[in-house]
């Protein structure tokens, strides 16, 4: 019923956050701001660890298997069986590959890539797929009513490495209860990062991994606190600023550009709060997964920026896709296609609809124009001045923000009206309602992604085995110890994220 | 791995106290500062979750007040009401407390904006469980209010009394409740007088909102004329309740439970606006005069089980809900709504007078319809009459609604 007097408890935004695909059940998930996970999941979870690594680190192993399994159970049982029976596949598969010959191992390795993308096509693309040939047909196929998993696009991808590097021969050990919780992992199974093999099964196998220490115990919670500190605090507040400002459907320029930015930073204040959450939580038990996130918005290129954002899907599109389908190696105009086809792809990862595959394709666009640009300047290269880096910085921050247009929206046309409303088309009217505690977030927001070292930096996280590159410009430098000062600081930061828990919103990245 | 700067392992004392220290220091810290902000949360309360004959009743407060389902079960629970409104924020705002109609009773208001029928049901469990009503008036709403699952996403499993520890588990519920930013903001803003202080508390008025709220609210909102210009704007009709046979049974199994301890039951459909009955039902006639039949059988079963329980049906085209809106008389109020689905006070009065057989038929000819299996479809007819008569006396506010 609606009236003005009525609350109705519904949204009537245009972009009431994000629906692309259907989730199931989130509301009553265990996610890592929520109080089920801090004060009940992560102790017990921590306490059974510890307890059986004392005993056996197989026991220690299941336990988190098990404890993997509950996490992801609880978004939805109905999840688990999905969940095994691709590891189970999998698992089976791999130890074919292994023991194969390369004829017949190259024909089990086609056979799992396909199961995997067709249990990922199933899930995510079928309806997309059905949609779209009604679409181009005039059909009227019905579509089907699937609930897609959660993090499916995760732990199918964490296996298709696996499987990759099977065939190989880069797997030395293949463990079962390790591969189990190599792919069940609870710190990363909802949104990421994307694991390797290499970086998380040796530390399964070394029982160094299995002690008490208390170093992990001091930079796991700082870090937890920090990401969720970044998710609460920050990106959480942001919502407030960008659902007005896009209400009205076709914002004035000022509101269109000041609800992007305020979108830009959620996005990122959000996703690698996840990140920094997931690097705590695995850490408390002693396992390090890699980071996700490298100040992305300080980069001075595109290229630059896919180093620095969701780092493990750009390793994967790049080792297990542009690589494959040769990369820079046969020329100029191949590497331009392989790269449009790579990020097309990456932008189809994120989710069955249009406005993805245009984000992704607007990127591959963006790369294309970058290599282009070096290329043609190739004998003129001089070193990059410190004004050039500036302008090379906001060009690329503008770049990716106009490209968050269609990753945001839900349909291509309200992308558009975004659009036309930045350049202008909807007039130049002041912003002049703008949340209060929202603007505050939007200037600390602005003012850490762009002038602050980021958790990794923080945290003297070196980087070495991540392939990143770890410097970038801070006009802040600040380094973390454990000590009074510190201490307090987190202990304020936690209090403030509990004390905000009781109006958090579901990770943005949760949906693919 | 992530290597060489890291901490290497603990391995020597002065390291060990400096980790303990930094623990401590964490722990304590936020510890003090969550004790301190929801010590001042709970003292202040600045959504009433846990007064009743309070002093506090008297602070003024911002029109739109929050979290109700809170307020509302604390108060049930302290005041033990022997007469009570179940509904929608239409019973909230419409049915008054203070009638004569209720010479020494404790009425209570306890409807909440945008309850489910479920929500309604939990609502009369909770009070109850305290205290059986003697008296339940409730208004019922068509459409997706019209369901067993929540309304109100405030009103929380959690908030409904059973089993023996209520008082204690209710003050761990408020205390809970008191670990909130939202709430410390706005306890901050009681602290420092900058807090919106438009009209006293619906506690203050026995659960209904006053008109001096509704006031606020519509000075806020831009006015009633403003409101229907999107009734007169809008093409699409609102959805059909989402599983209806399973909300009569709910309904039919509570009247059941309770009429056997003598319970009088007191149905009403709400009286919305003519041109939003239009326009929220213009395709769903059909559905909407089914849902009319299931009600009635279901209170004319109840009735030969013996039970007083009644339905009436204000909505429709009646000389109340009919009432010209402002872009017609050019007049910036209404004298019998605030917008187009919320009706004043006064006609709540008259409801309450019709549905307790206190109110003067014949002069308020055509307002309120009781119900029943040998009236039903007679009723039916004139409903559909009386809505194509509206339609050719108002073409200009019908245009764009009935095309």
């Amino acid at each position: 019923m609606q009236g003005w007097l009525c609350d109705t408890q519904t949204s009537i935004l245009p972009w009431k956050g994000y629906k692309k695909s259907r989730l199931a059940n989130v509301g009553a998930s265990m996610v890592f701001n929520s109080y089920s996970f801090i004060v009940f999941f992560l102790p017990v979870t921590l306490f059974g660890f510890y307890f059986f690594s004392r005993k056996s680190r197989q026991w220690a192993a299941v336990w988190l298997v098990m404890a993997s399994l509950f996490f992801y159970g609880s978004w939805d049982y109905r999840f688990i069986p999905i969940l095994l029976t691709s590891i189970f596949i999998n698992y089976s598969v791999c130890k074919r590959i292994l023991s194969a010959t390369p004829t017949s191992g190259r024909w089990w390795l086609t056979a799992s890539i396909t199961f995997n993308l067709s249990l990922l096509g199933f899930f995510k693309y079928v309806n997309f797929f059905i949609v779209t040939l009604n679409d181009v047909s005039s059909g009227n196929i019905p579509t089907l009513n699937i609930i897609l998993p959660i993090g499916i696009s995760f732990f199918t991808f964490t296996q298709i490495s696996f499987l990759i590097d099977a065939y190989h021969g880069k797997i030395k050990e293949l463990n079962f209860t390790h591969y189990l919780l190599f792919a069940s992992y609870f710190p990363y199974i909802v949104a990421g990062p994307i694991l390797h093999h290499q970086e998380m099964l040796p530390q399964f196998s070394d029982p160094a991994h299995y002690q008490v220490k208390a170093n992990n115990f001091v930079i796991g919670i700082s870090i937890f606190v920090f990401g969720l500190g970044k998710k609460l605090l920050i990106a959480d507040n942001l919502a407030s600023v960008i659902n007005p400002l896009f209400a009205a459907g076709d914002p004035h320029f000022f509101q269109a550009w000041l609800g992007m930015l305020a979108y830009t930073l959620q996005l990122y204040f959000d996703f690698s709060g996840y990140s920094d959450m997931a690097i705590g939580v695995s850490r408390l038990m002693g396992f390090r997964i890699p980071i996700n996130f490298n100040s992305p918005y300080k980069a001075t290129s595109v290229s630059d920026f896919w180093q620095r954002w969701h780092i493990s899907l750009s390793r994967f599109l790049r080792n297990y896709l542009y690589i494959p389908l040769g990369g820079n190696r046969q020329g100029q105009l191949q590497r331009y296609r392989n790269l449009i086809l790579t990020m097309l792809l990456g932008g189809l990862w994120h989710g069955a609809h249009w406005t993805f595959v245009i984000w992704g394709g607007l990127h591959g666009l963006y790369l294309c124009v970058q290599h282009g640009w070096q290329y043609s300047m190739r004998n003129k290269y001089r070193q990059p001045t410190q004004l050039s880096n500036i302008i090379n910085r906001i060009i690329t921050f503008i770049a990716v923000m106009i490209a968050w247009c269609f990753f945001r929206a839900p349909d291509v046309a309200s992308a558009f009206k975004v659009l036309a409303g930045m350049v202008g088309n909807n007039g130049f009217s002041l912003v002049t309602e703008i949340d209060a505690l929202g603007s505050i977030m939007l200037l600390i927001g602005a003012f850490v992604a762009f002038y602050m070292p980021n958790t990794n930096e923080l945290f003297l996280f070196t980087g070495k085995d991540h392939e990143v590159k770890l410097t970038s410009p801070s006009i802040v430098t600040v380094k973390w110890s454990p000590n009074v000062p510190w201490g307090l600081a987190i202990g304020c930061i936690f209090a403030l994220c509990i004390l905000s828990i009781e109006r958090t919103s579901d990770f943005i990245y949760a949906q693919f | 791995m992530l290597n060489s700067k890291e901490l290497a392992p603990m391995n020597n004392s002065s390291e060990k106290s400096n980790f303990t220290r930094y623990f401590l220091t964490i722990g304590l810290s936020a510890l003090l500062l969550l004790t301190v902000i929801v010590t001042l949360n709970y003292v202040v309360d600045p959504y009433f979750i846990h007064q009743w004959d309070s002093p506090l009743l008297l602070r003024l407060s911002p029109a739109q007040q929050k979290i109700m389902p809170w307020t509302k079960t604390y108060a049930a629970y302290r005041y033990l009401p022997e007469v009570v409104f179940l509904g929608s924020s239409r019973t909230e705002i419409g049915l008054p407390t203070d009638s004569h109609l209720f010479p020494g009773k404790r009425v209570f208001n306890l409807a909440i904006s945008g309850a489910s029928t479920g929500d309604a049901v939990n609502m009369l469990k909770h009070t109850a469980f305290f205290h059986r009503p003697e008296i339940v008036v409730w208004g019922l709403d068509y459409g997706w209010q019209f369901r067993e699952k929540t309304g109100n996403t405030d009103f929380g499993k959690e908030l409904v009394a059973e089993g023996p520890y209520y008082p204690i588990r209710r003050t761990f519920l408020n205390i809970k409740r008191s670990v909130s930013m939202a709430m410390t903001g706005d306890t901050i803003k009681i602290l420092f007088g900058e807090s919106e202080q438009s009209c006293k508390s619906l506690l203050a008025y026995y659960g209904h909102k006053s008109s001096e709220c509704l006031e606020v609210i519509m000075r806020n909102e831009g006015g009633t004329e403003k409101a229907f210009e999107e009734v007169l704007k809008k093409k699409e009709p609102l959805g059909n309740p989402e599983d209806v046979p399973a909300t009569v049974q709910l309904l039919d199994r509570t009247t059941e439970e309770y009429c056997r301890n003598g319970t009088v039951f007191r149905f009403y459909l709400q009286p919305i606006h003519a041109l939003s009955e239009l326009s929220y039902w213009n395709t769903l006639t059909e559905d909407l005069d089914n849902w009319k039949r299931a009600l009635v059988q279901m209170i004319d079963t109840r009735r030969k089980g013996g039970c007083d329980i009644r339905l009436y049906d204000f909505s429709g085209f009646n000389s109340i809900t009919s009432e010209e809106i402002p872009q017609a008389t050019g007049k910036a109020t209404m004298q019998h709504y605030w917008e187009q689905s919320h009706y004043r006070s006064e006609v709540g009065f008259r409801i309450l007078e019709e549905l307790l057989g206190r109110g003067n038929k014949v002069a308020e000819n055509a307002f309120g319809v009781a119900l029943s299996g040998a009236t039903i479809e007679q009723h039916l007819l004139n409903f559909r009459q009386s809505r194509r008569q509206y339609i050719t006396e108002h073409p200009k506010e019908t245009l764009n609604i009935v095309q």
